[in-house]
């Protein structure tokens, strides 16, 4: 039952054919066994876990039927939870116990799930290989050679390798889809607001959202139905009315328009990948849906504009960790500023002092103008490329990442793995939704096609990769290497 | 754009961040390499362009101003 979906385990357990003590178990059974090799927990919360799950039962006899009651889940370490290690993936931050519980944590405590786990990412959520964690790499469940991507690669390991039903993540520039794709599962960043970003630990805070990676469609809109909403807490909490993101999954896609960006067809696509995402839109093309070639004419300036943006935002964010409050504190300081910098030198990777460099120089006097101001700038002319390309179309589809998941330590100079999130960047510049789907296998791994919708049109996003998932088998693969390695069926 | 090392010290003493002597070299020339990337920014021209700081134009909600 552990490899099921969502929805068939939320079955399973409204008929009575499992109980969700005797699924968290088998989870917990599979972290153990895994997670030595995968390295995709910091934390696994085995006590807490058994007393949600019997909680869940007991619930349930009283006739609690809440979709995701029971069900077993892990929260990336950028959530923070009451009572238990809260990492965000930094030294920084390893002896940091939360004494409150983040708005996402908190709905999913409300609808009944069982926590696991808190899993791995790369530090302060800024990498796309999960190897600038302080905790060590994760290792991709398809081949333990090569990364998971991230930074939310923790979580997608986790899912890919059926250490828990669902799992939550964060995405400032691609950090989930990326890590969904390069570990052959369905992951969504919701548009910017959708999702309460209170007590998840702040990135880029004009960027940052958190979303589902999940083993289908119709898993990540029954975890969207949970984590969405207003929250009167964060301030850039959209207030929309309550939906039903399972509602549409269904409709055909007869007369769907999609749109097809030129621009992420461009130099830099594997051949493989270039083939899988056009065998897609073939399929889409079966099922009804129109394809329309549309222009994002400045995509190509999204990286370059993000690195501006999102670093400048990190490193005001990051100056609370100082020694002072909470968190890492360097031994016999000299003095106040030999505190802030050697707990600061010494807490924190080498990817987020480079960030917070970059970030403080790009604000520092005189230099506001020419990047900030002026990366805000691109900004709208990448929203506004959006905008007249959805005047035309329903979504927009293409490539989550340019190839598939690469090995462990084979990008050593930063700028090669910036440009990783060369398709993903943009949608966040513009705070669009998004999903990555698995679209086909290559060399024994998976790969990913990224979905882009309307604002708020999440439903649209998750109509379309359903449909699809209706119609293929890519997303039911499984990762068989380690499932052989672990001697596990 | 190139740094020279006295402006990575000045940006790392910014940042309450400390770099040692044998970083300093590399560090220069990582975020010089960064840099290099962000200025192809600069090869559009973005005159009367608005700056975008919130996709949907959104404002801070604010409480009533009343005395609590």
């Amino acid at each position: 039952m552990i490899n099921s979906t969502v929805a068939e385990i939320s079955a399973a357990l409204a008929a009575g054919d499992i109980s969700s003590v005797e699924i968290t178990q088998a989870y917990l059974d599979r972290i153990a066994t895994l997670n030595g090799e995968l390295n995709a927990f910091i934390t696994v919360c085995e006590d807490s876990a058994l007393k949600q799950a019997k909680a869940a039962d007991e619930a349930r006899a009283n006739g609690n039927e809440s979709p995701l009651l029971g069900i077993p889940l892990a929260h990336k370490d950028i959530f923070c939870t009451k009572d238990i290690l809260t990492t965000c993936g930094s030294r920084m931050l390893h002896n940091f116990v939360s004494p409150y519980n983040a708005t996402v944590v908190e709905r999913f405590n409300d609808a009944g799930t069982v926590l696991l786990g808190k899993t791995n990412m790369d530090e302060f959520a800024m990498g796309s290989s999960n190897e600038t964690s302080f905790f060590g790499d994760v290792k991709n469940p398809w081949n333990t050679e090569y990364v998971p991507g991230g930074s939310s690669g923790g979580s997608a390991a986790a899912v890919a390798a059926d250490m828990c039903a669902m799992a939550t993540g964060t995405d400032t520039g691609g950090s989930i889809r990326q890590p969904a794709a390069f570990c052959g599962i369905t992951g969504m960043k919701p548009s910017y607001g959708r999702v309460s970003r209170w007590g998840m630990i702040a990135f880029a805070s004009s960027l940052d959202q958190a979303g589902p990676l999940a083993k289908s469609a119709e898993d990540a809109a029954l975890m969207l139905n949970v984590m969405s909403g207003l929250d009167k807490k964060d301030s850039t909490s959209i207030d929309r009315p309550a939906e039903d993101f399972t509602a549409s999954l269904n409709q055909p896609l007869k007369g769907v328009r999609i749109g097809v960006p030129k621009q992420h067809f461009a130099t830099g696509l594997s051949i493989e990948v270039e083939q899988a995402v056009r065998d897609a839109l073939a399929e889409y093309e079966k099922l009804g849906a129109v394809i329309k070639e549309v222009d994002l004419t400045n995509s190509h300036l999204s990286v370059s504009a993000y690195y501006v943006v999102a670093p400048a935002e990190a490193s005001a964010n990051l100056s609370r960790f100082d020694g002072v409050r909470y968190g890492y504190r360097c031994e016999d300081p000299v003095d106040l500023e030999d505190m802030y910098k050697r707990t600061r030198s010494e807490g924190f990777g080498e990817e987020v002092k480079r960030r917070i460099m970059i970030g403080t120089y790009a604000l520092s006097a005189g230099f506001y103008d020419a990047y900030y101001r002026k990366a805000q700038q691109i900004r709208r002319l990448i929203k506004d490329d959006f905008d007249r390309a959805f005047t035309d179309v329903d979504v927009i589809i293409g490539p989550t990442s340019p190839h598939t998941a690469f090995k462990l330590g084979s990008k050593s100079d930063p700028v090669s793995m910036y440009l990783e999130d060369i398709y993903t960047i943009a949608v966040n510049l513009a705070g669009l939704p998004a999903a990555s789907i698995p679209v086909g296998m290559a060399n024994g791994l998976p790969m990913g096609m990224q979905i882009i919708g309307k604002y708020f049109d999440e439903a649209k996003i998750l109509n379309v990769a359903h449909q699809f998932q209706q119609h293929t088998d890519w997303h039911k693969q499984k990762a068989t290497a380690i499932v052989a390695a672990s001697g596990e069926s | 754009m190139a740094l020279d090392k006295t402006e990575v010290e000045k940006i790392a003493h910014l940042a309450r961040l400390h770099i040692s002597e044998s970083e300093t070299e590399e560090v220069t020339t990582r975020i010089t390499d960064i840099l290099d990337l962000i200025d192809q920014m600069q090869s559009v021209n973005t005159e009367g362009v608005e700056p975008l700081a919130h996709p949907l134009d959104a404002v801070q909600r604010l409480r009533i101003d009343e005395i609590t």
